[in-house]
């Protein structure tokens, strides 16, 4: 047995003994939960900044956040394309699965990938608010290996593009700064710079 | 049950929640900024409050609504086990949301449209209210804007 599935047995073991933390672990790993937490928080930062200095500094990084999330979209497409892994429920016997079987390849973890780019880019201009979603977007990683549905190879994978996308992102905002004070000139005009 | 039902439904229930959590967020945001224009109460912190309120209600609604509306998360079928078009027992409710997109539920597309059409719609909605209730309000002031106006002021007296 690969140290990969043994983590996994190991976290998966933890299900399916007490219905309220399997429920619980339902209710975090849910699609529309800790991502749509992280994207709010990237969202907060646009009108949320005090004085000219944190405002240009919390909008440059809720723009970063925009262009990261589309990298982590591509980069994992790729990924995709080019690698593609059935879920431990499909290779695994005596798996206990709390979710609906996903179809798609199971590397990278996609969901987790997202949350941590995010995470990372919101480190840059609130470290507690990152961590915070950075902790978040880990837990997801851990609920879905508890829940059958991803092995911790997945997710280690999904942290790692996260991780690369917002680097990239924040590369390539820094040589879109023509796009960038565009944007924030024509919302400054609309009165929502 | 009809993949297209499930996705209309799942998506209006979305966007609403979408909408009221980007509400409280816009809120929450301009309150600790003081962006007063963007502001649907007068006060701070009152706004801070009504935007903690929208965020974690418009959560509630979406998560707990299946207790109460019809969906594909009904009792599961005692021959197949699979679930049947009702509302929620309370037991499973915690995993009600978790529908397959192949199935009705969101992608992450999906998901992606909607988020951003709620979060228009809610600058839309704060600018709109804002805008009537702080009409005297001339310029958009930040929090410290006015203590650095005051101290430029003061150094200059003592200069």
């Amino acid at each position: 047995m690969s140290a990969d599935e043994a983590v996994f047995r190991w976290l998966n073991d933890l299900t399916g003994r007490s219905d309220v933390f399997d429920g619980l672990i339902r209710l975090a790993i849910s699609d529309y939960l800790i991502p749509f937490v992280a994207t709010l928080a990237v969202a907060w930062l646009w009108f949320a900044g005090r004085g000219e200095d944190e405002t240009r500094r919390f909008q440059h990084a809720a723009l970063n956040g925009l262009v990261t999330l589309g990298i982590c979209q591509l980069a994992v497409a790729l990924v995709n394309i080019g690698f593609g892994r059935p879920r431990p429920f499909e290779q695994l016997p005596d798996v206990t699965v709390l979710f609906y079987e996903p179809i798609n390849s199971s590397f990278p973890a996609h969901p987790v990938a997202t949350v941590v780019a995010l995470g990372v880019v919101l480190s840059t201009v609130r470290r507690d608010l990152g961590t915070l979603v950075l902790g978040l977007g880990i837990g997801l990683g851990v609920g879905r290996i508890m829940a059958g549905l991803w092995f911790p190879t997945d997710v280690l994978g999904g942290i790692v593009i996260g991780i690369l996308s917002a680097w990239l992102g924040g590369w390539a905002l820094a040589r879109l700064s023509r796009a960038e004070a565009f944007i924030r000139r024509k919302t400054a005009r609309l009165g929502l710079g | 049950m009809d993949r297209l039902t499930v996705l209309a439904m799942f998506s209006w229930q979305y966007l609403l929640m979408a909408f009221l959590a980007c509400l409280g967020i816009v809120q929450m945001a301009a309150a600790r900024s003081g962006r007063r224009r963007l502001w649907l109460l007068r006060r701070r912190r009152p706004t801070t409050l009504l935007g903690v309120m929208l965020l974690v209600g418009g959560m509630a609604f979406f998560y707990l609504i299946p207790l109460w509306v019809a969906g594909p998360w009904g009792p599961p079928d005692p021959v197949n086990g699979v679930a049947t078009w009702g509302t929620a027992p309370l037991e499973s409710l915690t995993g009600a949301r978790n529908i397959n997109d192949t199935a009705g539920g969101l992608s992450g597309h999906w998901q992606a449209l909607w988020v951003s059409l709620a979060w228009i719609g809610a600058v839309c909605f704060s600018k709109a209210v804002g805008r009537i209730r702080h009409s005297n309000v001339i310029e958009e002031s930040q929090p410290d804007q006015d203590r650095r106006i005051l101290t430029a002021i003061t150094l200059g007296d003592k200069r």
